[in-house]
C-alpha cells in the first residue's frame, strides 16, 4: 500500500495581457496504486488576479489509473505591472479512501502557476497538455477527390438534363409542323 | 418525367453517351491524368524522321524531403510511468512515393541543456501509406520517461531515407514537456510497539517514511520544501491524554546513540496543525526504479517523550477523539 498522487503545472511562466483571461488547469494524476482519492484543493491567487474555478468545486475524487483536469479561469487586471508576475497557488490534500492505522498519513502538494503580464498572450490550447492528447493527423486529398467526383456528376446531370429539355421541344415543334 | 416524351431509344442512347462520358471524365482526373493527354499527345505529334541515335541520359536521385511534422505542442509526464507521445510526418519523394524506404522511418525527442543530454528515440516508424503519388505518410510513437527534464525546447527529430539510401530529415519542430509534482510515499501509516509512560526516543517499527519522486520536479529547502504537519495521537477511550505533536520529531538521517533523529543534527521538533520544514531533505528527480540515486529520500520519525501521565490505551490519529492524520507535504 503506498499513498501517491500527482499535479501537472506549467513549469514556465504563463504570458497573459493586461485585462485579459485566459483558461488554465492543473492536471490530476493517481497512476501508482490501486487506491482511489478524495483530493481537496486550496487555491488562492496575488492581487491583480481574477480567479474563476469553472469546475465550481474544490474536492475531486480521484480513481485509480486517471487523469482528471481541475479547470480554472484566470483574468489579469487592467493596471498589472508588464514584466511582473502574479501567483495562483493552490495545495492539493490526497486523503485515501482507507482509514488509517496508529499515525495515519495523508500526502500533500503545493502547486504554483506563474502569471506574466506581457504584451502577448499565450494561446492556451498551444500550452497546455491534452488528457488525452488529441493530436492533428495529416489529411488524406480522397475527400477532396470524391467532392470533385461528386460536382462532375452533377454538372454532367445538369447538362444532360438541359440538353434533353431542349430536345424535347424540338421534338414538340416537329410534330406540331407536321 | 423529362424523357417521357422522347423516343426511347433516344433516351437510352442519350443515357448511355453521357454515363461513358461522365466514366471517362472521372477515370482521367483520378488516375494520373499527365499520362492519357500525353500519350494521346505522342500519337499527334506525327512520324519521327528516320534519324538513329544513341542517348544516355543519368538522372540524379533526389533525396527525400519531410515536408510536415504533425505533433501536438505540449506534453505531461505520466506519473511513475511513460507518455507515449503519437506524432506523424510526411515525406515527399519526387522519384515518388513508391521510391521511399517504407521501412526506414525513424525518430527521436532530444533535450539539451549545459549540463544533460537526454535522447528518446523510436526507430521503427510506422508507414500508413501513400497520401498521393509522391507523399507517404508515417506515424511514430516515442516515450518520454516521468524524470524527464521539464522544458519547452524538446526538440523532434524525423528521418526517412528512400531506395538509393539518400536522407531525408526535419528537425523544425519542438514541443513542451510540461512539469509534473508527483511523489510516493510508503508506508501510508507509521506503527509503534507498546509504549509506557515516560518512555524515550521511540521509532516506529514500521519506518522510515520513504519517498520516491515520481515526477520531474526538483524539491529541497531553497525551492520547494519537504514538509510534515503533525497532530496529536490522541487517547481514543479518554481524550484528555494524547501522545503530543511537539514531542516527535522528523528528520533526514538515523543512527547513532543517542539516535540522531530523536533531536539530533538536522531534526526537528514539530508542532501540532504546523507544517514543519525538514530542511535536511532533498528529493530530485530520476529513475527511481533503480533504487538509488537522486529522486529518493527518507524521512526518520521518533517520539523523544511518551508522557508519564498517560493512561493506559490505544493512541492514534483514527479513534473517536481524532484531530486527523499527518500530512506529508512537497512544494
Amino acid at each position: 500500500m503506498v499513498s501517491a498522487f500527482g499535479i501537472v503545472t506549467y513549469g514556465e511562466p504563463v504570458k497573459l495581457r493586461p485585462g485579459e483571461t485566459i483558461d488554465l488547469q492543473f492536471g490530476l494524476q493517481n497512476m501508482v496504486g490501486d487506491g482511489s482519492y478524495s483530493v481537496s484543493m486550496q487555491i488562492g491567487a496575488d492581487p491583480g488576479i481574477e480567479l474563476t474555478l469553472i469546475d465550481n468545486k474544490t474536492v475531486y475524487d480521484l480513481p485509480a489509473k486517471t487523469e482528471l483536469p481541475v479547470r480554472l479561469r484566470i483574468k489579469l487586471a487592467e493596471d498589472a505591472v508588464l514584466g511582473n508576475n502574479y501567483s495562483v497557488s493552490a495545495s492539493f490534500i490526497a486523503a485515501p479512501s482507507t482509514a488509517g492505522e496508529t499515525l495515519g498519513i495523508q500526502t500533500a502538494i503545493g502547486s504554483k502557476i506563474l502569471i506574466q503580464a506581457s504584451d502577448f498572450s499565450d494561446d492556451t490550447d498551444r500550452i497546455t497538455p491534452k488528457i488525452p492528447e488529441q493530436i492533428e493527423t495529416p489529411k488524406s486529398n480522397a475527400g477532396a477527390i470524391i467532392m470533385i467526383i461528386i460536382l462532375v456528376m452533377v454538372v454532367a446531370l445538369v447538362i444532360f438534363y438541359i440538353y434533353s429539355r431542349k430536345r424535347v421541344v424540338e421534338n414538340k415543334d416537329n410534330y406540331s409542323r407536321n | 418525367m423529362f424523357l417521357k416524351e422522347v423516343d426511347g431509344s433516344f433516351k437510352i442512347t442519350s443515357v448511355f453517351i453521357v454515363g461513358t462520358l461522365l466514366v471517362l471524365l472521372m477515370i482521367s482526373f483520378v488516375s494520373s491524368s499527365s499520362s492519357i493527354w500525353d500519350s494521346i499527345r505522342a500519337g499527334i505529334t506525327g512520324k519521327a524522321t528516320s534519324n538513329t541515335f544513341n542517348l544516355n541520359i543519368s538522372v540524379g536521385n533526389s533525396p527525400p524531403n519531410i515536408t510536415a511534422v504533425y505533433i501536438g505542442t505540449s506534453f505531461s509526464p505520466l506519473e511513475y510511468s511513460q507518455r507515449m507521445v503519437t506524432f506523424y510526418f510526411t515525406a515527399n519523394d519526387s522519384n515518388g512515393y513508391q521510391n521511399i524506404d517504407a521501412t526506414s522511418g525513424k525518430a527521436n525527442f532530444t533535450f539539451y541543456n549545459s549540463t544533460t543530454t537526454v535522447l528518446r528515440a523510436n526507430s521503427s516508424c510506422l508507414s500508413l501509406g501513400n497520401i498521393d503519388s509522391k507523399t507517404l505518410n508515417f506515424s511514430c510513437t516515442v516515450d518520454l520517461w516521468y524524470f524527464d527534464p521539464q522544458s519547452t525546447v524538446w526538440g523532434v527529430t524525423a528521418y526517412v531515407q528512400d531506395n538509393s539510401a539518400a536522407v531525408g530529415q526535419n528537425t523544425t519542430v519542438n514541443f513542451t514537456y510540461q512539469t509534473l509534482q508527483a511523489f510516493v510515499l510508503q508506508p501510508p501509516s507509521l506503527t509503534f510497539a507498546s509504549l509506557n509512560p515516560g518512555d524515550t526516543n521511540k521509532t516506529p517499527n514500521n519506518g522510515p517514511l520513504k519517498m520516491n519522486n515520481t515526477g520531474n520536479y526538483h524539491y529541497a529547502s531553497n525551492s520547494a520544501n519537504i514538509s510534515v504537519n503533525a497532530t496529536n495521537l490522541v487517547g481514543e477511550s479518554n481524550g484528555a491524554y494524547a501522545l503530543y505533536a511537539n514531542n516527535f520529531t522528523v528528520g533526514n538521517t538515523t543512527g547513532g546513540s543517542p539516535l540522531i533523529e530523536c533531536g539530533g543534527a538536522g531534526s526537528t521538533f514539530m508542532s501540532r496543525a504546523v507544517y514543519q520544514n525538514v530542511s535536511s531533505a532533498v528529493l530530485g528527480y530520476g529513475n527511481t526504479s533503480v533504487g538509488t540515486g537522486p529522486g529518493q529520500t527518507n524521512l526518520y520519525n521518533c517520539l523523544t517523550l511518551a508522557g508519564n501521565e498517560l493512561t493506559s490505551q490505544a493512541y492514534s490519529t483514527n479513534g473517536p477523539n481524532s484531530q486527523g492524520n499527518w500530512t506529508v507535504k512537497v512544494g
